[in-house]
């Protein structure tokens, strides 16, 4: 899905999160939302997926105004640092749970819940955990199950909010991989939030740096080391 | 025999490892307790403490046994746990609602928290003499006393236990389309669960407190009565054997509420 950021600001009280921001980002691209903390990346991503709404602006999502869809009717999948998890249910449950949550005339068939929740415990190389609770597994495992279950609604897009920051060094490396497979399986337009510049470059497509609730630079990982754009940038690349 | 001698040890080194952590795991439990009886046993036995003030616990363990075989304290054991049920039945159902509700609505929370606070900080006790006064001398009165101490944990564990649950849960289940009546059934209220219990948990303590200095001030029955009718009749056995037996029905009762959320939060015990 191709999504259009068009002149988005939102204040929050007196202090403006982000000032008027403009981004296209195209379908089925990886992006990285790069910045220090504090610059309005996270608040651009809820935005995004409908978790809070512009002051002003728009969101289009191919061509077509978006700025007012609720939350439910923009169907993203999202991934939070700390996983929100359900620690009361199993694995298999978390993963149906947003398929369970809809109304009984759109709920899929309990047979058809559990074969897609088979096919994702698959593709995210799980495939034995299903009956665990979510306190007997490792980090790196709750992070693929939190991804599993927003891929079970098969959302629109993926919107990940620092998606590998509770993880050690070793697990992350591996997960980020894990994404950029997931990614390239499924084509799903992939946003998430990083301050961490080494997995920005790495994993995205596409980079945009943020800082004091504005775009700095937007480009190729490549093209922002080789080229930054503001004194900014440099600085926070270690270019 | 070369052979044999040689196997020896190696099987006690097989064996003893196995037998040892529970032997020990049990004996640092359980040795300061045992030894603390023992050293009641034999300080009363052989007259190191005065064995009429502190009898030895053979004499008390017959006293229990004889007073239960006249069916002496049979009635009292079922007035006190008549008492403290209704009453902390009584604060559950009341409580546990409440809490959910102030938990989740701002505005019920900021307008009861400032009267609760109040009370709360008023000793149920000192306010035995009004409840006697209000509601008579009766049972009204005892079961009203314990019901006011136990009504106050269990509250605040579950108003905090509700306002603690992680907001990204909510978040994320409101995200995937559940109503509220939903994300409230099926996310908040499983995680205020274990908050809930430590509540209970203290307001069982809380009860049987309170059930013994109410039946002390104001009762003919019931166990704290027996330990304090034992003393005035100098029957001091007796009124330890009473005493054991609160003790008894207060671990009883921690047993049972530990019991019920293994039950309820097999999720959360896993790892714990």
């Amino acid at each position: 899905m191709h999504i259009e950021i068009d002149e988005i600001s939102k204040q929050f009280g007196t202090t403006a999160a982000l000032s008027p921001v403009s981004l296209a980002i195209p379908s089925g691209a990886l992006v990285a939302l790069l910045g220090p903390s504090g610059s309005g990346k996270t608040t651009l991503l809820r935005i995004l997926g409908g978790l809070e709404f512009p002051t002003a602006g728009r969101v289009l999502f191919d061509q077509a105004d978006a700025t007012n869809l609720t939350v439910q009717e923009r169907r993203a999948g999202f991934v939070f640092q700390s996983y929100a998890l359900f620690r009361h249910m199993t694995v298999f449950d978390n993963i149906a749970y947003g398929l369970n949550a809809r109304p009984r005339a759109q709920r899929p068939a309990r047979a058809e819940i559990a074969r897609r929740v088979t096919k994702l415990l698959e593709l995210i190389q799980l495939p034995d955990i299903g009956a665990r609770y979510p306190s007997q597994l490792s980090g790196g495992q709750r992070q693929r199950v939190a991804l599993a279950r927003a891929l079970a609604i098969e959302p629109r897009m993926l919107l990940l909010d620092e998606p590998f920051g509770a993880l050690d060094a070793k697990v992350r490396k591996e997960l980020r991989q894990g994404l950029r497979d997931i990614h390239d399986t499924t084509g799903l337009t992939t946003v998430f939030v990083t301050h961490d510049q080494d997995e920005a470059m790495e994993l995205a497509d596409m980079v945009v740096v943020m800082s004091m609730g504005k775009i700095e630079q937007v480009g190729k990982p490549a093209d922002i080391r080789a080229k930054p754009a503001t004194p900014f940038v440099r600085e926070f690349i270690g270019a | 025999m070369s052979i044999q001698s040689l196997d020896l040890p190696q099987a006690r080194a097989l064996n003893l490892p196995r037998a040892y952590p529970a032997l020990r795991s049990i004996a640092s439990r359980y040795g300061l307790l045992a030894g603390f009886l023992a050293l009641w046993q034999v300080a009363a036995t052989t007259g190191l403490v005065n064995p009429t003030v502190f009898p030895p616990l053979d004499t008390i363990a017959s006293a229990l046994i004889e007073a239960l075989a006249k069916g002496r304290l049979w009635g009292d054991i079922a007035i006190s746990l008549q008492r403290s049920g209704i009453a902390f039945a009584a604060a559950v159902s009341l409580g546990v609602p409440l809490g959910l509700l102030m938990g989740q609505i701002r505005p019920i929370e900021r307008a009861l928290d400032p009267i609760l606070q109040f009370f709360r900080q008023t000793s149920a006790l000192a306010l035995y003499p009004v409840f006697i006064l209000l509601l008579g001398l009766g049972e009204t009165s005892k079961v009203f006393v314990i019901f006011w101490a136990t009504l106050f944990p269990i509250l605040l564990a579950t108003i905090g236990g509700v306002k603690e649950v992680d907001r990204k849960l909510i978040e994320m289940a409101h995200a995937f389309g559940a109503a509220r009546i939903v994300i409230f059934t099926r996310v908040v209220l499983p995680a205020a669960v274990p908050a809930i219990f430590v509540g209970l948990r203290l307001s069982a303590t809380t009860a049987l407190l309170l059930l013994i200095a109410a039946e002390m001030i104001g009762a003919n029955s019931g166990l704290g009565f027996q330990v304090m009718n034992a003393q005035y009749n100098f029957e001091i056995p007796l009124m330890f054997a009473a005493i054991f037996l609160l003790a008894f029905l207060g671990l009883a009762a921690n047993a049972l509420l530990i019991a019920a959320q293994r039950r309820l939060c097999r999720w959360s015990d896993i790892n714990a």
